[in-house]
């Protein structure tokens, strides 16, 4: 080993050792413990649901096998999974979002979720946590960019344009290309959605949570299916990221089923969101 | 690797669950922290990234087809929790080189910490999977073809990530000198 190297296991060792002592164990343990009732109280809900579930099933398929033995002409029923699908309602993210989650995330048996006030996050892994999530989906606020011409590099107030005009940036400077832009509404609120194809790094380049450059979000040479919803002139981002790498009929999946978790997705009212 | 995951082999672990998720927590808590801390810049997420790793870990419990393969498990998870698309960056804390000709101290423990000081911004300004690999390279005592198959990457990426990193450190740790 190099004397670089014995510096750098040194070095990483003190810095671990330093962060470790500085955590609250007992603390950090009494949070655990009301995480994992919440997981026990979801088990639970979850099993209640199902053997309702279960009945309602039975119910209607009884129903519907006598409805068809009655009558040679049933009506066809329009599937609508979104109507009768669980609603997901944060409870921490402002402004409060109400949505029924994709299939793709729904569905997984391995989802690793977190929110804060200002982002809602669920990484989906492909069947074991312990590897590299598959795809993540994020509901984000943004309050600043990267702005050269800003005295601390970050712009201090980011409007979605600003927004959108730093990712068009990025693109010029070819570090994404922007496969597809649309402009839509998502409840009522002025949206732009594109799939985007970033081709490196760029730290940074996705925008911060807090104004000056504070916690920011860098682009990682991912595919993204993003909304930037104009929420009353601020920026909330819904994003679907996976890597570039992924099959296109998959990428072609997740965007169909991001764009219809768009359609039932409703925010809470402007005047609610707290300020940065 | 293989020692930590003896430490909690199956013989000592506890019947439920919880409470062996509890006694792992307890065990290991602090080491995931540190851990986490290498790869991202705030130790607040450090510390959420350790706790989402223990939630995983306690709902995938029961698919676990041995209990003691769940201190790797948490290894990996914090790794990847520091890997998620929303890696952040805290700017302020960016590296900043120091002002030039600093005086050099006489008493060597205070070079040493200062050399470790700079080494550890280094380290942090390293692009990130490059720190990432140095971490799981220097602190987890991995080897290159463990570090390909848990960043699912070639071993010559690896290579690449490993030499481009030590060489950025030694650059800078010449032009401190």
């Amino acid at each position: 080993m190099t004397e670089l190297e014995t510096a750098i296991v040194a070095t990483l060792r003190a810095e671990a050792e330093g962060a470790a002592m500085t955590t609250d164990t007992t603390h950090e343990h009494d949070i655990l413990e009301n995480r994992l009732d919440h997981v026990d109280q979801r088990r639970r809900r979850v099993t209640w649901l199902g053997a309702v579930a279960a009945a309602v099933t039975i119910v209607l398929v009884v129903v519907g096998a006598r409805a068809f033995t009655s009558s040679r002409t049933p009506e066809p029923v329009a599937p609508s999974p979104s109507a009768s699908a669980p609603r997901h309602v944060t409870t921490a993210f402002r402004p409060t979002v109400s949505m029924v989650l994709p299939p793709w995330v729904a569905t997984s048996k391995a989802v690793i979720s977190r929110e804060t006030d200002r982002e809602a996050i669920w990484s989906v892994c492909d069947g074991d946590c312990g590897k590299a999530p598959a795809s993540v989906l994020g509901v984000v606020a943004i309050a600043s960019v990267l702005d050269a011409s800003a005295p601390t590099g970050f712009s201090t107030v980011t409007k979605p344009e600003q927004l959108l005009a730093s990712l068009d940036r990025a693109a010029a400077a070819g570090s994404l290309t922007i496969l597809e832009r649309t402009t839509t509404t998502v409840d009522g609120f002025p949206a732009t959605v594109m799939s985007l194809d970033e081709l490196r790094s760029v730290p940074n380049g996705f925008g911060c949570e807090l104004v000056n450059g504070q916690a920011c979000f860098d682009l990682l040479a991912d595919w993204d299916r993003i909304a930037v919803i104009d929420y009353g002139g601020a920026t909330v981002v819904v994003v679907a990221s996976m890597p570039r790498t992924a099959p296109s009929a998959t990428k072609a999946d997740i965007a169909s089923q991001f764009d219809q978790m768009l359609t039932t997705l409703s925010l809470s009212t402007p005047r609610r969101l707290t300020s940065s | 690797m293989a020692g930590r995951a003896t430490e909690s082999g199956s013989d000592s672990f506890p019947t439920s669950s919880r409470a062996a998720v509890g006694a792992l927590f307890l065990a290991h808590h602090r080491r995931l922290v540190g851990l986490a801390s290498l790869l991202v810049d705030d130790h607040g997420t450090a510390e959420e990234i350790v706790q989402d790793a223990f939630e995983s870990l306690y709902k995938r419990w029961n698919g676990l087809r041995d209990p003691s393969a769940a201190v790797a498990y948490l290894d990996r998870s914090v790794v990847y929790g520091a890997r998620s698309w929303v890696r952040r960056r805290v700017t302020a804390r960016s590296f900043v080189p120091p002002e030039a000709g600093v005086e050099q101290s006489a008493e060597s423990a205070m070079v040493d910490g200062r050399r470790k000081e700079e080494l550890a911004l280094a380290i942090r300004a390293l692009p990130q999977r490059q720190r990432e690999v140095v971490v799981l390279r220097y602190y987890l005592d991995l080897s290159e073809e463990q570090i390909a198959a848990w960043l699912g990457v070639s071993t010559g990426s690896v290579k690449r990530h490993a030499f481009r990193a030590t060489a950025a450190l030694q650059k800078r740790m010449e032009a401190w000198a």
